[in-house]
């Protein structure tokens, strides 16, 4: 050993690996996978949900309202058989929402669905608009906060993202209001009808989503930096771009992948507040108001649909991860 | 900078000079540590250092801007409040909600932690699930929909709260205790007869505990940002007590005339957020408890 030449390596490490056999990128099989926990998640969700609403007491007492009297509690019980066994009752609930059998709104009468529906495109559309600007932003940051060649763009804006990620969502909200609205005029502090109503609201969400994507980003682009696979392009006299963009910056998206589909939840939190902020009528506001009027199938039903939607995007994110990197469903 | 930039460095075409840290002092975790115990201190002190009582109302006053002259220098709410002083009370709620939730979360998550890797290992793939279940409603939802159903008190909110963060304080603790267990003085203690209700304690707890404060700081900010919403979005703190996600929402309809209703209370909590998270990215850096080495 001590005659090899430094930086030698040895005779097995140099011989070449057989490849595994490339089997079809997107498999069935984990597809399947995926989809069952991804059902899975959503049953315990419910559970969970119905779990929550047995340890008030009785469901009959929270939708009949505080001066409901006794006959029509009886009445509620018997109607959607609050007054059977707990196994009972759980089969039932369950056969509710697979069917959409669902007790009325207390506010409107009608069903939650009917209330919840028109605010879905609203949030939807905030949240599509603030997860895709949020996301370039933070890709833009990150890949600059490696590769720039000033210094200055390559800690500045990565140092005001990590400023903005302690700031709660309400709070930028609030302070884009102040400047951008009272200060300047220039875009209306809230409500709906214009894209410029828009504008506000989509910066404050995009402003949540970018800053973790950066710091990530940059620690995935700086493991990359590393790797054999960069120093052979290097070696290959590939322009130092294409060396970037294809083969650090394309392989470092995966963990930013995984990332975006593990913050689906905390990007709808994120609606939430912001809608609350900017009087945005989609589903965060119909929630707030819920509350506020003791609307529990309301709440219960948007619950459901967030956890279904969060699933979904869970979903989405591992199939996306496959497809970028298959090696993870083969590792399974 | 680590040998791995230097390594990066050069290995690229353009080798850039980087500017070396000028000393090892952790300045980020101090000045964290600095806001949190100002606001722990806020908290505290608030009955001596506070000018006027929190709920007093001073009809001569109304929604004053902020001066020096009349002794509100914060200025004074619609209903005549001095916001230096709801400010000062306003800490409490966001402090005691923040730490009885995260340490409640920790010992929670520690407890099950060292439970499954010594007692019932097959609880591992029941948590896992349950955790798995719990990411599909997002934090801010499922305290939504509990504290509709029970009510937003205080308790509530610190037991909602605990329950939604107590996975990562679990996941470390498994972890290390998993890795303490196949030790050799591990081994050694087990075959000199020492029962693991006194080897736990002895050689598992005290290697814990640097990394439970780590997760601490960590959940502390998530959960402390989340009471903020919540209590913005009015499942908090109820309205006639001082409290500062509150006190933003309660200002919001008059920021055009009157700012500083909910500018000072904003800056509090950014304040607060802002040293708990320094803090805890100094912490996890200090014992490298994630891949985040490479700070920002």
């Amino acid at each position: 050993m001590a005659l090899s030449p430094p930086g030698m390596r040895s005779a097995a490490a140099i011989a070449p690996r057989r490849l595994p056999r490339r089997g079809p990128d997107l498999s069935f099989r984990y597809v399947g996978q995926r989809l069952l926990s991804m059902l899975v998640a959503v049953w315990g969700a419910a559970s969970l949900v119905f779990l929550l609403i047995m340890a008030t007491g009785s469901p009959a007492v929270l939708m009949a309202g505080p001066q409901a009297d006794k006959a029509q509690i009886e009445r509620l019980s018997a109607l959607y058989g609050f007054d059977q066994p707990l196994a009972v009752q759980y089969a039932l609930f369950m056969k509710n929402v697979v069917t959409g059998n669902l007790p009325p709104s207390l506010r409107f009468d009608i069903s939650p669905l009917a209330v919840i529906g028109p605010a879905v495109p609203y949030t939807l559309t905030l949240a599509v608009l603030a997860l895709m600007f949020g996301t370039l932003i933070g890709l833009a940051v990150g890949y600059l906060s490696v590769n720039a060649r000033s210094w200055w763009v390559r800690e500045l804006p990565l140092a005001a993202a990590t400023v903005v990620q302690s700031v709660p969502v309400f709070i930028v909200g609030l302070l884009l209001v102040l400047f951008y609205s009272l200060r300047l005029g220039w875009l209306p502090t809230g409500g709906t009808g214009s894209a410029r109503h828009a504008v506000l609201p989509v910066v404050t969400l995009a402003l949540l989503v970018a800053p973790p994507i950066a710091r990530l980003f940059r620690t995935s682009l700086q493991q990359q930096q590393n790797a054999d696979h960069v120093r052979t392009a290097m070696a290959k006299q590939i322009s130092l771009r294409a060396v970037r963009v294809r083969h650090m910056a394309v392989n470092a998206l995966v963990p930013v992948v995984a990332l975006l589909g593990m913050q689906t939840g905390s990007l709808i939190g994120g609606a939430v507040l912001t809608e609350s902020v900017f009087g945005w009528p989609g589903l965060g506001t119909t929630m707030v108001t819920a509350v506020g009027m003791k609307d529990y199938p309301v709440i219960v039903v948007a619950v459901m649909l967030i956890a279904v939607a969060v699933s979904a995007c869970n979903f989405l994110a591992d199939i996306a991860i496959m497809l970028l990197d298959p090696r993870t469903a083969r590792h399974r | 900078m680590s040998d791995a930039d230097e390594a990066t460095a050069a290995s690229a075409r353009v080798v850039r000079p980087r500017k070396r840290h000028l000393s090892r002092f952790a300045w980020r975790g101090f000045v964290g540590g600095v806001l949190v115990l100002l606001c722990a201190g806020a908290a505290i002190m608030a009955p001596w250092l506070a000018p006027f009582d929190p709920n007093d109302n001073d009809l001569m006053t109304l929604m004053s801007g902020p001066s020096l002259a009349d002794g509100h220098w914060l200025g004074t709410d619609d209903l005549g409040r001095d916001i230096f002083s709801r400010i000062l009370y306003g800490a409490r709620p966001v402090i005691v909600v923040a730490g009885g939730a995260t340490m409640l979360a920790v010992l929670l998550g520690a407890v099950l932690g060292i439970l499954t890797t010594y007692v019932a290992p097959w609880l591992d793939k029941v948590i896992d699930r349950l955790a798995d279940i719990q990411m599909t409603i997002p934090g801010l939802v499922l305290a939504l929909l509990a504290l509709s159903l029970f009510g937003p008190r205080i308790q509530n909110l610190i037991v909602v709260l605990a329950l939604e963060n107590w996975p990562l304080h679990y996941r470390v603790a498994r972890n290390h205790t998993l890795n303490v267990r196949g030790q050799g003085y591990m081994e050694a203690a087990w075959l000199a007869g020492v029962p693991n209700w006194r080897a736990v304690p002895r050689h598992v707890i005290p290697g814990l505990l640097p990394l439970l404060t780590v997760t601490f700081t960590i959940s502390a900010a998530f959960v402390a940002t989340t009471a903020a919403g919540l209590s913005f979005i009015g499942l908090g703190v109820q309205p006639p007590d001082a409290d500062w996600g509150l006190m933003v929402a309660q200002g919001k309809s008059q920021l055009g005339s009157a700012w500083w209703l909910s500018v000072f209370p904003a800056l509090a909590l950014v304040a607060l957020l802002g040293g708990v998270q320094m803090l805890g990215d100094a912490l996890s850096q200090r014992f490298s408890l994630d891949s985040r080495n490479n700070r920002a």
